[in-house]
């Protein structure tokens, strides 16, 4: 957290619910009580606000330092109908949440943001917008008016002061929901919840099926890989054993046993893979919204232009190149038989699937355990990054940096801290700076050596706007996933790996795939393993050799990937020899009448589930880490 | 009086809420009054309503705000602070905070930290 509390407040309370942050300091005071600031007990603003995050405010257009005017925004204190009432306005509270201090009402008397802004997300008020799309709506005018009505719950009847208990709703909605982690959702692991993208939604789960909560709303989490959020609560929610091991099925509601379907598959599976490695084996648009993009972001460049730019996995869909195509082996392009499969139009909606168009596939990588060997692959949708940073001290894995703030980085490289307006071109650079666009996607990108040492140089002797203090103390890097890049003692830029610049491997846990459909397995293939054993044990398997995107630019242009076995830990060797065919164990004993179970066409005989995991191939110790350690 | 009836009415609410568990999506079981930040309900004051003066009166607010939705790291398993200006990594030796997560860049959990 760099930009403050009040900022925060502003720009991100949308979906942040009030409370905590939004409305208390550090020491448990509430900013503005309505007339004293809790810092000072008094009517005015420090006189000289300590940028702690609590009273400070930097000014994005100017960079200029001042004090947060809690004062004239008053506080934003939880808001419980965010969640328990539907049709909660998401857009009125987030564009009121952004007016900030300078919000009004239509005859230009001042309106207090962000005390207000649940009321305008009721719908009791007349709101007037700057920019009214999302993703960051903003109001010009918010004027609270309870007599004209407001949201409507039901989609029919306007909400009033006297039928508001009539809407609320102990149970949480997932539009609720979705309200704040929709695109959330979808920037950071490709996550969408239709019945069409996941067969739990498909089923008639919502959201707090699975993620219940008690009167301490404590909302029941999963286990993610990027999270550092009360980390003591992971684990809570209702996970796959939970519904289809231990019974605990949402009421009226079954859960098949998968035991019978996976008798087949060799211990080693269920030790070593998550549920989701194998059932989460792609992820796309829903069908349902086809006007709604559901693909991911892979890339946010934050130094070409010092503004964050998020790169998505596909060209079809607003990307510069196809960086994560539907096929697995070469993501650089689409599978021919889902190509042609997205220009069929439905006859019942009379629009082609383009949905196919945007298959993707999640990466894999070991997750959680007291050492390698007890960890299990996890699906996960890497996020690459590339920012400034000051580089203290270290190298390798314990590199110490620490990032520059963007409205600097934007100072060093245009001139100005302010942003370009929506849909503005980016500022020119200064000082002679210039990128080139090396990959052809109609974007220049930092990724030469000598752009980088010219971008190097430039940070490194760039100022604050006081125009004395640099914004490097120690030396300035470019980390640039998968590597860090610096000016050696001959000022030529160099490299080296680290873990400072990995991926931001953020949890893929929903959009769990349907059976295979033997009449149509490109479309719908199924699990992992569905077609045998042979789907993943067979030279060139896309569940061994799928591509993981590491790299968006090289020093070339072009995208650099790894395959999957390297994701997971094995050499070139291991996986080889994993592939060249179906893994054979021990032969099994004659099996008796009573023993033979229904197949699912999953792996091996039924002795093969007691078969030591050395014979299988899949020695513990060949699990490596998967950091690449550098000097 | 008043205090009277909105205890029974409170009473009847939550045996409603017990007896009827599967009914997630009913109507909450009595009706409520929005009030500002002073408790004046906002029909007569105009001024925006506030979840703490409407809600907290019956739910302890207190509580339920706690829950890491809210605090975002800001507090931890025991409710307490744990807001840190200082970057991971650099908050002394015998401190394990950050290190080896290459997460230099972080200041604290919660959503505070200066600029």
């Amino acid at each position: 957290m760099d930009k403050t509390s009040f900022f925060f407040a502003m720009q991100c309370g949308a979906c942040h619910p009030g409370g905590a942050a939004l409305a208390y300091d550090r020491e448990g005071q509430r900013y503005w009580d309505g007339s004293v600031f809790g810092h000072s007990r008094s009517a005015s603003p420090p006189a000289d606000p300590q940028l702690d995050g609590d009273y400070g405010f930097v000014n994005p257009a100017t960079g200029a330092k001042g004090a947060a005017a809690w004062n004239k925004t008053g506080v934003s204190e939880a808001d419980c109908l965010l969640c328990h009432l539907p049709g909660y306005s998401w857009k009125n509270r987030t564009g009121t949440l952004g007016a900030g201090a300078a919000l009004t009402d239509a005859s230009g008397q001042p309106v207090a943001a962000f005390a207000a802004a649940s009321t305008a997300g009721l719908g009791f008020a007349q709101v007037t917008f700057v920019t009214p799309a999302p993703p960051q709506p903003k109001a010009q005018t918010v004027t609270i008016d309870y007599a004209a009505g407001g949201v409507k719950p039901d989609g029919t009847t306007a909400l009033t002061l006297d039928n508001v208990g009539t809407f609320l709703e102990r149970k949480v909605r997932d539009e609720n929901c979705r309200l704040c982690h929709a695109t959330p959702d979808r920037k950071k692991s490709g996550r969408s919840w239709t019945a069409d993208t996941d067969v739990h939604k498909a089923a008639g789960l919502g959201c707090v099926d699975c993620h219940p909560a008690g009167p301490d709303h404590q909302i029941a989490k999963g286990d993610i890989v990027i999270g550092s959020v009360r980390d003591d609560l992971d684990g809570g929610m209702v996970d796959c054993a939970g519904c289809h091991l231990e019974g605990r099925a949402p009421a009226g509601m079954s859960a098949p046993d998968p035991t019978v379907a996976h008798g087949d598959l060799p211990a080693i599976h269920l030790e070593k893979l998550a549920c989701q490695a194998c059932h989460i084996r792609y992820l796309q648009d829903a069908a349902s919204s086809a006007d709604v993009t559901e693909i991911p972001e892979v890339f946010l460049d934050m130094v070409s232009t010092g503004v964050q730019t998020p790169v998505l996995s596909s060209a079809t869909f607003g990307g510069g190149k196809k960086l994560l195509g539907s096929d697995p082996l070469d993501p650089s392009r689409d599978l021919p038989e889902l190509v042609a499969a997205a220009a069929e139009v439905d006859p019942a909606t009379g629009k082609p699937h383009t949905e196919y168009l945007t298959r993707w596939y999640p990466s894999l990588r070991p997750w959680k355990g007291p050492s390698m060997a007890a960890q299990k692959l996890v699906t996960v949708k890497p996020l690459l990054t590339a920012w400034f940073g000051d580089w203290l001290s270290g190298d390798g894995l314990d590199a110490r940096i620490r990032p520059i703030p963007l409205r600097l980085v934007r100072k060093a490289l245009t001139g100005t801290v302010a942003t370009p307006a929506p849909g503005a071109p980016p500022n020119p650079y200064v000082g002679g700076l210039a990128l080139a666009d090396d990959d052809g996607d109609g974007k220049p990108e930092l990724n030469t050596r000598a752009e980088i040492k010219a971008f190097l140089q430039a940070i490194a002797s760039a100022t604050d706007v006081d125009g004395t203090t640099p914004i490097v103390t120690a030396k300035a890097v470019l980390v640039k996933a998968p590597h860090v890049w610096f000016l050696d003692a001959s000022g030529e830029a160099q490299s080296f790996e680290s873990p400072v610049a990995e991926s931001h491997d953020f949890a893929v846990n929903h959009n769990v795939v349907p059976k295979r459909d033997p009449l149509s397995p490109t479309l719908k293939p199924g699990p992992w393993g569905s077609a045998g054993c042979a789907e993943c044990h067979s030279p060139q398997s896309a569940f061994f050799f799928g591509k993981q995107l590491i790299e968006v630019y090289d020093e070339t242009g072009a995208p650099q990937y790894e395959p999957h076995w390297a994701a997971m830990g094995y050499t070139a060797e291991r996986a080889a020899a994993l592939t060249a065919s179906v893994p054979q164990p021990p032969a099994p004993p004659p099996p008796t009448t009573d023993t033979v179970k229904k197949s699912s066409g999953g792996c091996g005989s039924s002795g093969a589930a007691a078969a030591p995991a050395a014979l299988l191939g899949l020695a513990l110790p060949l699990l490596r880490r998967r950091r690449r350690v550098t000097g | 009086m008043e205090l009277t009836l909105h205890k029974a009415s409170r009473a009847l609410g939550l045996l409603a809420a017990l007896a009827l568990p599967g009914l997630g999506y009913a109507a909450h079981p009595f009706p409520i009054t929005l009030k500002d930040a002073a408790g004046t309900p906002v029909a007569t004051s105009a001024r925006p309503y506030s979840s703490e003066k409407s809600c907290g009166g019956c739910h302890d607010f207190g509580a339920i705000t706690q829950g890491y939705h809210f605090q975002q790291g800001r507090t931890n398993a025991a409710g307490d602070l744990q807001v840190s200006d200082t970057f991971a990594g650099d908050i002394g030796a015998g401190q394990t905070y950050g290190i080896g997560t290459g997460a230099w860049w972080k200041l604290s959990d919660g959503m505070y930290g200066k600029w």
